[in-house]
């Protein structure tokens, strides 16, 4: 217990996945939701910099995924609050909830 | 020499969950954000304690700081004066939601113990190899074997520029 | 001289080729009444003639021909649906027989329909006829026949129709073909049902499915595999298609409505060779026939009721064409007794000899009707003799012949009237001796009313009648008196039971108290006929005697026939379209779930998304966990 292996990372990455995921799913605001995609995002990136250290040796190649996924991951972000933010020009508010936020004001 | 290391795992794993569950259960978006960017400064403290230098550093400069500016940038200009307060409600969203991330939750745990019958070998590992520079070791990987994922990288990189301009343009009348 | 027969296929095409030019000519180029479309016509059938003639003296001359080249139209693994003729004495004779009739009443219509503005349309109609009668009797399978079956009673259609702006035309021709297509339906079952029965049979035999070169073995075939009921089902079947066709009981009611057609197409059509198409098939499915007593029997009854029944309706009609249409009826029931009885070759004799006769009798009603422009009721003539005494005597020779008298019509009522005391049955022989007298006293009753006697003052102005229609009339007097003649055995030539029988020389040597028996109940009828007509009334009686069976189809069979396409029109709306409206509507209900999925709420799209793959997960390691 006391000696830091494997399981102990893959325990962190598994529960701040399903904080993660509950953050998406539970949340009204529409921003929330994008950070509850980062931190399951930054869940992986802890997966596989785990493994990466622990079983690959001297082949690195999960850090390498992790900088794909990084970059992935704010460009989808930049794409994503683009988007936000011309929706919030378009209705009143952001609550995933409500009715009108996909009405079409004609 | 291993105590050292648990403690230090184990303020970063606290420091970890205790700012997500943040993020979730804020009442206000900033306060959210704010514990967004503790979490991700603590997820850059795992990965320099596992010895992927390089990552941790990007995450600090790429998480760490211009993600949270995106976000903060964006809270200011979405949020309204008469906003309201968009917490955790419960309905039956957040009641899917429970019960689907319990669910996960539970598969992980039971696939990392193989079925309940206990961990295998391999996540017994406590192996720390000699210090070695990762980030050559990332630098020679990414521009030999991955170095077609990395160009296509650039191309992603340049559409995402594209569209968030046409996207965040104005909209013609 | 075997080249005529190896490429008699050519007898019909140059008429199909006729009709074509003519056809398409007449969009274009010929005028709607040029005469070059008759000569085209004439052409086409004399050369066919010819080829006829010369392929039927081929066959005369060698014994027993049977030639048939086919070649094969579908072919599907082991069966395979032929195309092509056959040529046996039977079929040359009959190809001799409908190029004939049909050239002589080609030149009748030059003279008949000269005024008429369709004039060119006309004999393209003939023309068509003429391939499709011919390809029919070439026929080397039931397959064909069957094409060219429907395509002879399509002709019949146009024809009947041709004046179409006539509404009682045009109503004949619906009659017509409708009862027709009974027929042609009783055809096509009884040829699938043949066909499916004996499947077997043909394929592993390597013979062309259903050819009639075959067909008694696979009739045989049917007996032992399926027993006499198939057989009486499947020859039931093609006896309804004959009973159209040739308008026997009780699906004759078209013919006496088709004389509304031009006179020419009642000769060449409704007389001498349409309607002997039916006999022919019951000649060519003969084996079937003769295999089942029961439907010989069945056979012999219908013919001898129609036979009865419509010279009846002959006796007491006043419409001339009519009373030849019944007359025509009635001998077509002669053929059906003959061979019902067993006497092929009588039958087939007669129905030569029938052809003939009526289409000089047609011919010849046709130039008085011409002559009086367009009047056709027998009690406004009289004493035409002394104006047209050419028509006059062909009529005599026409009406001598068919009633048994002398002439080719003696030879042929011989030897069905041998059959018919062979048979021994009572009640056939007294029966066919009252047709007997009646034939020839509705016969002798029209002549004399129409030709002898005083002339009746509504008779009027008298048109000349052309040349072309003489001629043709004074050939078939000739043809019809020598045709009997030359086949009936003397001079060294060959009789006709010789040439056409099916599986025996019947040999006909009627006694001579036969003879003189036929010839007095023949001459009785005349008698009668001549007393009726010197005590000068008219009878009137039992005119409409032949709308009870119109009323019995108007009423009856048409409520029935309401009732039945009302189910199946139910069945057709509400549960064939309902099949399909529930299909639509399942898809309807599909849709409105899935779209039920989308909404204008994003936090739906969130869960979704999210929650499927989380679903998908768990599902899977459920069943890893489980099975593997």
């Amino acid at each position: 217990m006391l000696e830091v292996s494997l399981v102990h990372y893959i325990i962190l990455s598994a529960l701040l996945f399903c904080i993660g995921l509950c953050c998406v799913m539970v949340s009204r605001n529409l921003l929330r939701i994008f950070m509850g995609i980062e931190l399951m995002l930054n869940a992986v990136n802890i997966n596989l910099a785990a493994f990466a250290y622990f079983c690959d040796g001297m082949v690195l190649g999960g850090q390498v995924f992790i900088l794909f996924v990084m970059a992935i991951s704010v460009c989808e972000m930049a794409i994503g609050l683009v988007i936000v933010v011309a929706l919030s020009r378009h209705s009143e508010n952001i609550d995933v909830n409500s009715q009108d936020v996909l009405e079409d004001k004609q | 020499m291993g105590i050292l290391n648990f403690l230090i795992f184990a303020f970063l794993f606290c420091l970890i969950l205790i700012s997500a569950l943040g993020v979730v259960a804020a009442r206000s978006i900033s306060v959210s954000l704010v514990c967004m960017m503790v979490c991700f400064l603590g997820v850059s403290g795992v990965f320099f304690s596992l010895g992927a230098d390089f990552a941790g550093a990007s995450q600090i400069i790429l998480y760490g700081v211009s993600v949270a500016i995106l976000m903060s940038f964006a809270i200011m200009l979405v949020s309204k004066k008469d906003d309201r307060v968009l917490g955790v409600s419960f309905s039956w969203r957040s009641l899917i939601g429970g019960i689907c991330c319990f669910g996960i939750l539970m598969i992980l745990f039971f696939t990392m113990s193989d079925g309940g019958r206990g961990l295998p070998a391999v996540l017994k590992k406590s192996i720390h190899p000699e210090a070695f520079s990762s980030t050559f070791k990332t630098a020679s990987e990414l521009f030999s074997s991955y170095i077609l994922p990395f160009e296509v990288l650039s191309l992603i990189l340049l559409i995402i520029l594209l569209g968030a301009a046409v996207i965040a343009g104005k909209e013609r009348r | 001289m075997s080249f005529f027969v190896d490429y008699i296929w050519l007898v019909p095409l140059f008429s199909l080729i006729a009709f074509l030019i003519i056809s398409t000519g007449n969009m274009f180029v010929l005028h709607r009444n040029s005469r070059i479309s008759a000569y085209l016509t004439l052409s086409s059938s004399f050369l066919g003639l010819v080829f006829g003639v010369l392929a039927f003296i081929y066959c005369y001359i060698s014994e027993n021909i049977w030639f048939e080249r086919t070649f094969s139209w579908i072919s599907v693994d082991a069966l395979s649906f032929d195309f092509g003729f056959m040529v046996d004495n039977l079929s040359a004779t009959m190809v001799v027989m409908v190029c004939f009739i049909s050239l002589l009443v080609q030149i009748f219509s030059m003279g008949y329909m000269k005024e008429d503005p369709e004039y060119s349309k006309f004999f393209g109609y003939l023309a068509l006829f003429n391939f499709a009668m011919c390809f029919l009797v070439l026929s080397p399978n039931l397959f064909q026949a069957y094409i060219f079956w429907e395509m002879v009673g399509l002709c019949s259609y146009l024809l009947i129709g041709f004046w179409y702006w006539k509404n009682s035309a045009s109503k004949a021709a619906y009659k017509a073909f409708i009862v027709n297509r009974v027929g042609d339906f009783g055809f096509l079952l009884g040829m699938v049902a043949f066909g499916i029965f004996t499947f077997n049979y043909w394929i592993n035999s390597d013979l062309s499915f259903l050819s009639f070169s075959d067909l008694n073995m696979a009739v045989f075939y049917l007996k032992d595999v399926f027993g006499g009921y198939s057989v009486v089902i499947i020859g039931l079947l093609f006896l309804l298609a004959s009973c159209a066709k040739s308008a026997q009981f009780p699906l004759y009611v078209w013919l006496p409505d088709a004389m509304e057609a031009p006179t020419p197409v009642s000769a060449l059509i409704h007389a001498a060779t349409m309607v002997v198409a039916g006999v022919f098939l019951l000649a060519r499915m003969y084996p079937l026939f003769e295999v089942s007593s029961l439907l010989m029997g069945a056979v012999v009854v219908i013919g001898i009721f129609t036979a009865l029944l419509c010279g009846v309706f002959a006796l007491f009609e006043r419409d001339l064409k009519r009373v030849l249409a019944y007359s025509t009826c009635s001998q077509l029931g002669y053929m059906f007794f003959a061979i019902g009885l067993g006497a092929y070759s009588a039958g087939i004799f007669h129905m030569f000899t029938h052809s003939f006769a009526k289409a000089l009798l047609f011919l010849a009603a046709g130039c008085v009707v011409f002559a009086l422009g367009g009047r056709q009721d027998i009690f406004e003539m009289g004493g035409l003799r002394k104006r047209m005494p050419v028509v006059a005597y062909s009529f005599l020779a026409g009406v001598i012949s068919l009633s048994g008298l002398f002439f080719s019509g003696f030879y042929s009522k011989e030897c069905i009237f041998q059959a018919v005391f062979e048979s021994g049955n009572i009640w056939l022989s007294v029966l066919f001796c009252a047709i007997g007298i009646l034939t020839a006293f509705y016969l002798f009753r029209v002549y004399f009313l129409v030709f002898e006697g005083e002339e009746n003052r509504s008779v009027g102005e008298v048109r000349s009648i052309p040349f072309s229609m003489i001629f043709s009339v004074c050939t078939l007097v000739v043809v019809s008196v020598l045709f009997g003649f030359l086949l009936g055995g003397h001079f060294g030539i060959k009789s006709f039971d010789e040439l056409i029988y099916y599986s025996f020389k019947e040999g006909y040597r009627p006694s001579f108290l036969l003879v003189i028996l036929s010839v007095c109940l023949s001459l009785s009828g005349v008698i009668g006929a001549y007393l009726l007509s010197k005590a000068g009334k008219r009878v009137y009686l039992f005119e409409n005697l032949r709308f009870v069976v119109d009323w019995f189809y108007e009423n009856v069979v048409s409520r029935v026939f309401c009732i039945v396409s009302k189910l199946f029109d139910f069945v057709d709306r509400y549960i064939v379209y309902g099949v399909v409206y529930i299909c639509g509507l399942l898809v309807n209900l599909f849709s409105l779930l899935l779209r039920s999925l989308s909404s204008k709420n994003i936090g739906v799209y969130v869960v979704l998304s999210m929650g499927w793959l989380i679903l998908l997960f768990i599902v899977l390691y459920g069943f890893k966990e489980l099975f593997v």
